[in-house]
């Protein structure tokens, strides 16, 4: 039996995980702040894949070259939660985040835009058409809850 | 904000929070524009804009991501209803959407 020392070490068995991880947590946590990377996702998506990739290509040596069963199930148990958090991140941008549903009674064209009444952050009123006699960028979100 | 000031519009957000909450906003983001609340959700019906499952955890109404751009007189000459939450139109883009507003 050859020794521990004669076998290279495996390290695509961490890499691969430590890499799918950082590159959807970082789509959370840093590419939300730039548009161009959070509107395609694509560099995130590339990210995990290539980790998922490393940490499959890492668990199919551990079998191959006959790694200790702890290091094969290690393996195999990094791999599945590449393909979870990976799986997460490409449900998020291709599926979930399209949840929206189609809109419906919005007016279309050149029209008078509603006068509303609005409060403003002291909860005071604040009418739309105060708005009047200037371009106004009006933005709708959904609230922080 | 300073390219919408040039461009002579006025930025305002609108959701149905509590005004307690826009302010909260304003101050932990450093915004330079005003939050406004609608709280009855009056505005966001007017609108249009109701997404229609409303808030998932009260069932209460909130908005859909949308943006609207008005003229001088008050009139919608643009608005964007993404389809998908992520991609709100950028800055850039409206800025470019003002210049033609007459």
């Amino acid at each position: 039996m050859r020794g521990m020392a004669s076998r290279p070490r495996n390290h695509l068995l961490w890499i691969g995980p430590v890499l799918t991880f950082v590159g959807v947590w970082s789509y959370f946590t840093v590419a939300v702040r730039w548009p161009a990377l959070r509107d395609g996702a694509w560099l995130n998506v590339a990210i995990a894949g290539l980790g998922i990739a490393l940490a499959a290509l890492g668990t199919v040596r551990a079998f191959t070259r006959g790694s200790r069963v702890p290091v094969r199930l290690l393996g195999t148990l990094g791999l599945a939660v590449s393909i979870l958090f990976g799986g997460f991140l490409g449900a998020y941008v291709f599926v979930l985040s399209y949840g929206l549903p189609p809109p419906s009674g919005v007016s279309t064209g050149l029209a008078a835009a509603p006068d509303v009444e609005l409060l403003d952050a002291d909860g005071r009123p604040f009418r739309l058409a105060s708005l009047r006699g200037t371009r106004v960028v009006l933005v709708f979100y959904r609230g922080h809850w | 904000m300073a390219e919408f000031r040039d461009a002579g519009a006025t930025v305002v957000a609108v959701s149905t929070d509590p005004p307690e909450r826009g302010r909260e906003v304003v101050e932990a983001l450093g915004l330079e524009f005003p939050v406004l609340a609608d709280p009855s959700g009056a505005a966001v019906a007017a609108f249009g804009v109701a997404h229609p499952e409303g808030n998932p955890i009260d069932g209460g109404t909130i908005a859909r991501p949308a943006t609207f751009l008005l003229d001088r007189d008050g009139r919608v000459v643009w608005r964007d209803l993404t389809e998908n939450w992520r991609v709100r139109p950028r800055p850039d883009e409206i800025l470019q959407r003002l210049a033609s507003i007459p």
